[in-house]
């Protein structure tokens, strides 16, 4: 399918909210969506889901020839892939800027930064090395994939363990996962791609949504471009690893400054929540406990045909206001009964309204043209 | 939301299904039947490409992505036979010069990816709202060392089975739609299978049915 263009108002009035500091989705600008990480049954298979953005990864590995100018080390592979499944407008099995961008960012996070241990991965030199390959499905895009994607990569390549081998003369065998225990990856660090969208060359916003990405890049409407995302690759011990900007230059470095210090914080949470998953997931597994992707199925899309809360809501909207207005209208024309429509907008949670149907038979509405009565 | 389908006779693995698990895409579901899950997204009716458009009905377009690794010969041989179920199942002609895609994603592998992957297909179009003539339910079933019929094989009984049958029917008639197989069997086992599976088809339907009715209680 063609690509979805953004509309001038929406876009305008995204830069407004924004410069008046609210987000569409009622967060603060430095404030990130929920992430979710659930493991699948076999080692280094993940679905990693930040907001709606979800990425599925899977680590690989089989036993090749090293390259010539690295005899004794291993080889890394990340590949990424978006199929129409992410979002209508992608093709199947075509390369976009989107992959290689995504591609070569990930590749310089894990491969350029050093931070597995490549040596390790040398079964014989010159002859066998283990060869990992990364593949990174994306599932659904509502921005910010390289977050997420990279999230997925670090979990994943952090979860893979790869089958024991052993050596005798010549021959290399490679026992099963049930012969042998496997064997972890090594990871000298844990760096984690953070992505901040900037407007208007001074806000910066972390974990942009899909609007949020597509606004700040495109150009406003005077002409010329003053947003752009900056990609902020870090690891635990603050180390910067990557910075990509990609959008218009920045003319203010604090602004870049100030997205180090954010991603520093963050990137710790995330590497945090990582460990701490593996940790749990490897326990369970030494219980012996069946972990597979069917535990995400859940009910919470379940009922979103009859009901589903607003994605928007902003944090200065108040429900009582609106309502205290609605009664005064409402004392005005008594007598003009609103018409009973199939869904009702009533207020729920604090900042937010739903959708409810009405239960009942949907019915026929009888429409008559005055021309076929004559 | 799990619904077990247990009956004394048949016993198909436990199924879990979701539904709009994707934001994104027009109707999505997944699904999990005993440790296999796929993951279907549908998206349609689509503007395409002038050349790909039919003025009958719509193109339809569907790609099977395995969890790792490249795309091999296994995987469109999985597309063609999940493309020529659904291009009978929907009412193409209702969108002409228009496309259809389904996306299929393997998440778990453990024995009948196929039949999972063409059920979890039917709920996601079920999902969209796309116009079908009838639904389908794909039930696999295996022919072991001794001739034994066996409905839904473990994967260990799958590697070590001397036949492997796949059915889809439609709901309608429950005529067979699509039926597929490898190995080697007799008439006489063919035909077995192929009422045994009819049989069970029924509990699947009755879970595509239950699936429905907890998810869209306006109807």
């Amino acid at each position: 399918m063609r690509e979805v263009y953004l509309s001038n108002c929406e876009k305008v009035f995204l830069q407004k909210v924004i410069s008046e500091g609210h987000r569409l989705d009622g967060r603060n600008y430095n404030e990130s969506r929920k992430l979710e990480i659930a493991f699948g049954s076999e080692y280094g298979s993940c679905i990693v889901s930040l907001g709606e953005t979800k990425v599925l990864a899977q680590v690989s590995c089989e036993v090749v020839q090293p390259k010539q100018i690295r005899p004794n080390e291993g080889i890394l592979y990340i590949n990424v892939e978006i199929s129409p499944m992410a979002a209508p407008q992608f093709e199947a099995n075509r390369q976009t800027d989107l992959t290689v961008y995504l591609n070569r960012l990930l590749e310089k996070c894990y491969k350029d930064s050093k931070c597995i241990d490549l040596e390790s991965l040398c079964i014989v030199v010159e002859e066998k090395v283990w060869s990992l390959r990364v593949d990174i499905k994306v599932l659904n895009h509502e921005g910010n994939l390289i977050e997420c994607a990279s999230i997925a990569t670090l979990a994943s390549l952090a979860h893979f363990k790869r089958p024991d081998v052993t050596r005798s003369g010549d021959k290399v065998i490679i026992h099963t996962l049930i012969e042998k225990d496997p064997i972890p990856t090594v990871l000298y660090h844990y760096p984690v791609c953070i992505a901040f969208a900037i407007f208007s060359n001074d806000i910066l916003v972390s974990d942009p949504s899909f609007i949020e990405e597509s606004v700040c890049t495109s150009s406003s409407e005077e002409g010329g471009n003053k947003g752009g995302i900056l990609v902020v690759g870090m690891n635990q011990y603050k180390e910067l690893c990557l910075l990509d900007l990609m959008g218009a230059a920045i003319y203010n470095s604090n602004i870049v400054h100030k997205a180090l210090i954010n991603a520093a914080d963050r990137c710790k949470e995330i590497v945090d929540l990582v460990k701490k998953t593996i940790v749990d997931d490897d326990t369970s597994r030494q219980k012996r406990v069946k972990k597979n992707f069917s535990d995400i199925i859940t009910t919470e899309h379940m009922l979103s045909l009859s009901k589903r809360d607003l994605s928007i809501c902003l944090k200065n909207y108040n429900v009582d206001d609106i309502e205290m207005s609605q009664d005064e209208e409402m004392e005005d024309d008594e007598d003009q009964k609103p018409e009973p429509s199939k869904y009702d907008v009533v207020p729920s949670l604090p900042q937010t309204a739903e959708i409810i149907a009405q239960k009942g038979a949907s019915s026929w509405i009888e429409i008559s043209s005055g021309s076929e009565e004559d | 939301m799990g619904v077990e389908v247990d009956t004394k006779e048949f016993k198909l693995k436990p199924m879990k299904c979701e539904f709009n698990f994707l934001s994104k895409s027009d109707g999505s579901a997944i699904l999990s039947q005993g440790e296999t899950v796929t993951l279907v997204s549908v998206n349609g009716p689509l503007d395409i490409k002038m050349q790909s458009q039919s003025i009958e009905k719509s193109t339809l377009e569907v790609l099977f992505c395995t969890k790792g690794g490249k795309p091999s010969v296994a995987d469109r041989y999985k597309e063609s036979i999940i493309k020529q179920t659904c291009e009978t199942a929907i009412l193409g002609s209702l969108y002409p010069r228009s496309g259809i895609t389904v996306t299929i994603q393997e998440l778990e592998d453990y024995g009948g990816l196929l039949s999972c992957a063409l059920n979890c297909t039917c709920l996601a179009l079920l999902n969209s709202g796309l116009a079908m003539r009838f639904v389908f339910a794909a039930v696999s079933c295996a022919v072991d060392e001794l001739g034994n019929i066996v409905l839904e094989p473990t994967q260990e009984q799958a590697t070590s089975a001397r036949a492997l049958l796949n059915f889809v029917f439609e709901s309608r008639n429950k005529n067979l739609l699509t039926g597929f197989s490898e190995g080697s069997y007799s008439e006489s086992a063919y035909e077995e299978a192929l009422e045994r599976c009819r049989a069970a088809s029924d509990l699947v339907f009755t879970f595509y049915r239950d699936i429905i009715s907890k998810y869209s209680n306006v109807i």
